[in-house]
């Protein structure tokens, strides 16, 4: 952090400096703006001979100034940490700088409010200064377990234990007119009252936390087909080409690229869901108490959905991750990088429809095959052959001789896919083709199952004649086919093998 | 004179021009603007190919994820590339390849509410 002495008005790159006056600026800003204008700018010093930093003394009655750069998410984990110290220390004095304050603006906690880079004579009156420059980027041990709202609550000397939740979540206040706006806006978007509004951040700052374009357009694709449904694709300008492909050809999406930030936290007040990648839109839901899909790779979820009760977070176990980079290329192992690898569509969708079904008690149209009770009369005599078999992907449906194996985390299950069930002793397996979380590798473990003599029927809805070509064949390799039907205006297709 | 001793500049007559600072900005900024016009066409070619390629990637996607599951005898394995398919593996420190698997945390209740 450095104090730049201005010598010439400078009004580019967004910012707008004083010529005469001496700014507070990061070191690579201060970079930025000598290339682009070397002549506006005279010597610069460190910051420390004027910082006088906060070390978690008492502040009542007296003045703090804290600053910190950096991305609009990152801000968003000042507010509860502001309006803690406020509720602590009544009668102390805020004042913050920030590189990308909208988070942070109407917080009655927060005394006043600028924009970095700052005028230099803001140092001054006050008793204690802190900057924050680096806490979430320094991928220090402590900050990979540790939640960066607590990261926040270190620096100022507190311990996040001693915190009650309320203080832990993100604050965002609103003003009327703001409010007004949004009314307006909405009905200017064409978001109706009725309709079931769903929040999808495109990208993040970095394509290393990028979700793959094309699994997202696949999830896109599915929730746009539902019907009093919106999607709102959110981002800036420069994600249009990629908000393009994604919204494809539906009429019910609709790009919200050229808001500014404060809109763009306005507008998601609006929306039931929010589906985002590790980006701003993730504590902005969690802020508004929104039901949210976190989709993360390089980082964990846990340290940043942690204190948001309506989330689901999706992460990966993969030998490389969480991989803790926070830079702005893509995965050093190639793309799709391996953790998004392993998260498929159908994970994040049925995410959607686990909150949907929570917090309004409605599941999506695409979950219907999956929330019917297949119709299994024809071949129950197998199951009921002898006491208690196995069911792989059974989603919600439940049969009294069988124990289902949790492959997919969104439902109850009676065990885990790790076990107990390594012996060849089951006397039959039904394997159901759902919505779930890994297909064929399971198909064909789940057939090592079936004890000599015992039963292994797979039930497939959405089953071609090809599939069901293929399927009879691979079964009759494994034994001997007692049961085949494929129902070709249900599109259901049903084969039951006895194994030798 | 002849026509060759025209031709050769006269660097005599060439005034030298004092430094001006003003002038010295206007090129600079010149400068950035050619430098990041060069940078937007690069990453406009850069996008339009990416796009291409994402289009391609959407349609077998989608395509697979019809038949996902279902594909016996190793068919599965082999139709589809890699990219697509949800086992990308990584070496461990043993060197051995672990396949990834995801992971769901609800967070405000652990478990699901049955």
């Amino acid at each position: 952090m450095r104090i730049v002495q201005v010598i010439k008005d400078f009004n580019k790159n967004g910012m707008s400096l004083v010529a005469g006056k001496s700014y507070v600026m990061a070191d690579d800003i201060e970079l930025q703006c000598r290339s682009v204008m070397p002549s506006a700018f005279a010597m610069s010093t460190g910051i420390e001979s004027r910082y006088r930093k906060y070390e978690g003394q008492d502040l009542n009655g007296k003045k703090i100034f804290f600053w910190r750069t950096g991305g609009i998410g990152d801000l968003t984990f000042l507010s509860p940490v502001v309006k803690y110290l406020k509720y602590k220390y009544p009668s102390c004095f805020i004042r913050v700088a920030s590189g990308a304050g909208a988070s942070l603006e109407n917080l009655p906690a927060i005394d006043e409010l600028y924009t970095m880079p700052f005028d230099a004579d803001l140092l001054e009156g006050m008793d204690f200064h802190l900057m924050f420059q680096g806490i979430i980027e320094s991928s220090s041990e402590i900050s990979k377990v540790t939640h960066a709202v607590d990261m926040f609550y270190s620096y100022f000397k507190i311990d996040g234990k001693d915190v009650p939740d309320e203080y832990k979540r993100a604050s965002l206040v609103y003003t009327p007119e703001e409010m007004s706006w949004l009314t307006g806006e909405c009905l200017k978007i064409g978001l109706d009252k009725d309709d079931f509004v769903i929040g999808v951040q495109v990208e993040t700052s970095s394509p290393l936390r990028n979700y793959p374009k094309e699994k997202l357009r696949a999830v896109v694709d599915v929730l746009a087909k539902e019907p009093k449904t919106k999607i709102v694709l959110i981002g800036g300008p420069q994600q249009g080409p990629v908000a393009e492909f994604i919204k494809g050809e539906h009429k019910n999406i609709i790009l919200a690229l050229s808001y500014d930030v404060r809109k763009s936290l306005v507008l998601a007040n609006r929306y039931d869901l929010i589906i985002s990648c590790d980006s701003f839109m993730v504590q902005v839901a969690g802020a508004l108490d929104k039901p949210l899909v976190g989709i993360y790779g390089p980082f964990p979820s846990d340290v940043r959905m942690r204190y948001f009760p309506k989330s689901v977070g999706l992460d990966t176990d993969v030998v490389c991750a969480p991989c803790f980079k926070h830079d702005y290329r893509g995965c050093v192992r190639g793309f799709p990088s391996p953790c998004f690898s392993v998260i498929t569509p159908e994970l994040v969708l049925q995410a959607a429809d686990y909150l949907r079904e929570k917090y309004y008690h409605q599941h999506f149209t695409f979950m219907t095959p999956i929330l019917t009770d297949p119709d299994l009369s024809e071949i129950e005599e197998y199951f009921l052959s002898a006491n208690k078999g196995l069911c792989f992907f059974g989603g919600y449906f439940k049969h009294r001789n069988m124990l289902t194996v949790e492959t997919n985390a969104f439902v109850g299950s009676d065990f885990g896919i790790d076990g107990p069930f390594e012996r060849n002793a089951s006397p039959f397996v039904l394997y159901m083709n759902n919505l779930g979380i890994n297909g064929g590798e399971i198909y064909q473990n789940s057939k090592t199952l079936v004890r000599p003599g015992g039963y292994f029927a797979v039930y497939k809805q959405g089953c071609s004649v090809e599939m069901f070509t293929e399927l009879v064949k691979d079964i009759g390799k494994f034994g001997e086919i007692v049961y085949q039907k494929l129902d070709q205006t249900k599109k259901i297709g049903t084969v039951v093998g006895r194994k030798k | 004179m002849s026509k060759i001793q025209n031709n050769v500049p006269n660097f005599q007559k060439q005034k030298p021009t004092a430094p001006n600072k003003q002038q010295d900005d206007r090129h600079s900024e010149i400068e950035q603007a050619n430098l990041r016009f060069t940078q937007i066409s690069q990453t406009e070619n850069q996008t339009r190919q990416e796009m291409f390629n994402t289009q391609t990637r959407f349609d077998l996607l989608v395509r697979m994820l019809e038949e996902k599951g279902i594909m016996a005898n190793g068919e599965f394995q082999k139709r589809w590339p890699l990219y697509l398919k949800n086992v990308v593996g990584v070496a461990d420190s043993d060197g051995i390849m672990r396949p990834g698997k995801p992971k769901v945390t609800f967070y405000g209740n652990k478990k699901k509410e049955k």
